[in-house]
């Protein structure tokens, strides 16, 4: 299937924690090199006088660009992240659907992924295996 | 054979124990600046134009010298040490041209100083480093202790101050785990990282010019490295 999904948001536990972790990976990493960095010409220059004059301002300078590139940056990577968890979520939803239908009594019920899907394989499996559940109830 | 090895070894062993135990007692450094080399291991870190720092050689005697023309550097020499282990900081200098008078500017002192010594205890960041500057001016009365107007946690203790012993070279001791603690009011187990000499005229427009020797990081008060050079 080709059609796109119109809600992004699948599944809002598992989607939310993963864009969560992912947005605190973005922030921290940087976070931590930045800090490598501070720490280190910190300890090269050690006079209070340079620090104040020389470090300080530029670190302004690097803090203001910080803080206007930080959220494009965050934006232009979680949401193709956010897309992608959409792929694994998505059949996730359909896979729990289906087998409620199952449940229920329903053979005749398939998973159906769109294009790009994650987890094709394992749809294809499932598919598969309630096709040669369905033949073998026909044949009793 | 195997005897005489043995027998060197442990000579060794005593002489190395004996020497370090000896240095331990005496003092951690001593910049006695008497080679024309002795800036070699030193930093500087230029803020407001170049301060001319040289090692001035008078026969075997040598120091440094600054010359400031309306500049600020500042030149320091990286060295971890516990204060509490070596609280001794003894130095000489001399002070042959100094700055302008202080004057205030929009409700700051502006001050420039002939020449400063300074410690420097390094932190995990800006404000958790500590700064005591060892200050000689012109106008400050000895003893006095202020907040630098640059950072609160920058020092400055007058240890000498008018211009009665221009041209004179003055001895100089503090005991720097003591003056942390009156300084920034509690007792420091942390270490030093630095130690710095400053000649700034800058702020004032003006010339500051003066002579440093002998910087001894130390144990024990009182302990004379070198013979007083009054010949300098």
């Amino acid at each position: 299937m080709k059609n796109r999904r119109r809600k992004f948001l699948v599944n809002k536990s598992i989607q939310l924690k993963l864009l969560a972790f992912a947005g605190l990976l973005i922030i921290l990493c940087p976070a931590v090199l930045y800090y490598i960095v501070y720490y280190n010409v910190l300890n090269e220059m050690l006079v209070p006088e340079a620090i104040i004059q020389i470090l300080f301002p530029a670190l302004r300078k690097v803090n203001a660009v910080l803080l206007v590139l930080t959220p494009v940056a965050l934006f232009m990577i979680l949401r193709p992240f956010l897309v992608y968890t959409n792929k694994i979520a998505g059949p996730l939803y359909n896979v729990e659907k289906t087998l409620d239908e199952i449940a229920k009594g329903n053979l005749d019920q398939r998973v159906k992924l769109r294009s790009g899907d994650e987890l094709k394989s394992f749809a294809d499996k499932m598919n598969l295996a309630l096709d040669t559940i369905q033949g073998q109830r026909k044949m009793y | 054979m195997s005897r005489l090895i043995i027998y060197t070894l442990l000579v060794s062993i005593a002489l190395i124990a004996c020497t370090v135990s000896f240095g331990d007692a005496l003092y951690l450094k001593h910049f006695s600046f008497n080679s024309r080399d002795d800036l070699g291991k030193w930093s500087e870190m230029v803020l407001d134009g170049k301060v001319d720092y040289f090692i001035d050689l008078k026969g075997d005697n040598g120091f440094v010298h600054a010359d400031s023309k309306k500049a600020c550097s500042v030149i320091f020499y990286k060295i971890g040490f516990k204060p509490k282990q070596y609280p001794i900081l003894r130095w000489r200098w001399c002070i042959l041209k100094f700055p302008k008078k202080a004057y205030f500017k929009g409700g700051e002192t502006v001050d420039d100083y002939a020449a400063r010594v300074y410690i420097i205890y390094p932190g995990f960041t800006f404000p958790s480093f500590r700064f005591i500057e060892y200050i000689w001016s012109e106008h400050l009365p000895e003893g006095h202790m202020q907040q630098s107007p640059s950072a609160k946690n920058i020092m400055q203790i007058v240890v000498r101050s008018g211009r009665d012993e221009a041209g004179k070279w003055v001895q100089e001791e503090r005991n720097i785990y003591e003056d942390f603690e009156k300084a920034f009011g509690e007792k420091t187990s942390r270490s030093a990282g630095a130690v710095a000499i400053m000649c700034n005229s800058n702020l004032t427009g003006s010339e500051a010019e003066a002579l440093v020797d002998n910087i001894t990081i130390g144990k024990e008060s009182g302990v004379q490295l070198e013979v007083a050079k009054d010949e300098k």
